[in-house]
């Protein structure tokens, strides 16, 4: 009973993680798009949905149970244990990034000293962006399909020998 | 799982870009907030008497005013 109730607690959890992710990536990309002159009232919401996900993953990440996946850990490096350590590292490096550019757009509101930072901070989130999409990507699904075509590229040749 | 990542991500940026453009619209439609510039203030004005013209500011109006002699309003 106690296993079931752990279980579905975790559950839970981790589709909370995935709604807040949604959140932060739907509302980052709107900030994105929307960064012209033109869309300034839709850059600033959407930019405040991005500082708001941020400030809640951390409030969440402090006070979430240390079983929990919403719970925030520093990254590891070389326990050999767990997930690959770049997961972490990465998505520390994608809070800081891009909580650093919703804190400076929120201070480029007010001063104009800060829009410079905010842009270049905001350009540097996208290289982390990516670099996070593409781990992903090779971890779950891409690592598997290289190996195989490189089997597949080893294998051909010698079928054609034989023949 | 990448691949619903990416959609839940889609749906969600629909949603805050469909909220965040009704916010710009109330935005724009609502009045604007700013008061009037203020040329002058209270103290500055002068006040006008019933007969349109102007009432003394101080309480003796000819101080400070050297009195000629065609200043006189006898004829």
């Amino acid at each position: 009973m106690t296993m079931t109730i752990e279980r579905m607690t975790t559950k839970l959890h981790h589709s909370l993680l995935k709604v807040w992710h949604a959140w932060l990536a739907g509302s980052f990309l709107v900030a994105y798009v929307t960064s012209d002159e033109d869309t300034y009232a839709m850059h600033f919401f959407a930019g405040y949905a991005v500082l708001a996900a941020i400030v809640t993953r951390i409030v969440v990440g402090i006070f979430a149970p240390a079983s929990s996946p919403l719970k925030l850990t520093l990254p590891r490096i070389g326990t050999g244990k767990g997930r690959h350590p770049a997961f972490a590292g990465l998505a520390t490096a994608l809070l800081l990034g891009v909580g650093l550019s919703a804190v400076t757009g929120a201070f480029a509101d007010g001063s104009t000293a800060f829009e410079d930072p905010h842009e270049a901070v905001s350009q540097a989130c996208l290289v982390i962006i990516f670099s996070h999409i593409a781990f992903v990507t090779y971890m779950y699904g891409g690592k598997t399909w290289i190996k195989k075509t490189i089997a597949a590229s080893n294998h051909q040749p010698s079928q054609e020998k034989s023949q | 799982m990448i691949g619903k990542m990416l959609f839940h991500s889609a749906v969600a940026a629909i949603l805050i870009a469909s909220a965040a453009l009704v916010y710009a619209e109330a935005k724009d439609s609502e009045p604007s907030q700013l008061t009037p510039v203020q040329t002058e203030t209270k103290a500055q004005r002068p006040e006008k008497s019933d007969t349109g013209y102007l009432k003394p500011t101080a309480e003796n109006p000819n101080k400070g005013h050297k009195q000629d002699d065609d200043d006189d309003d006898d004829d």
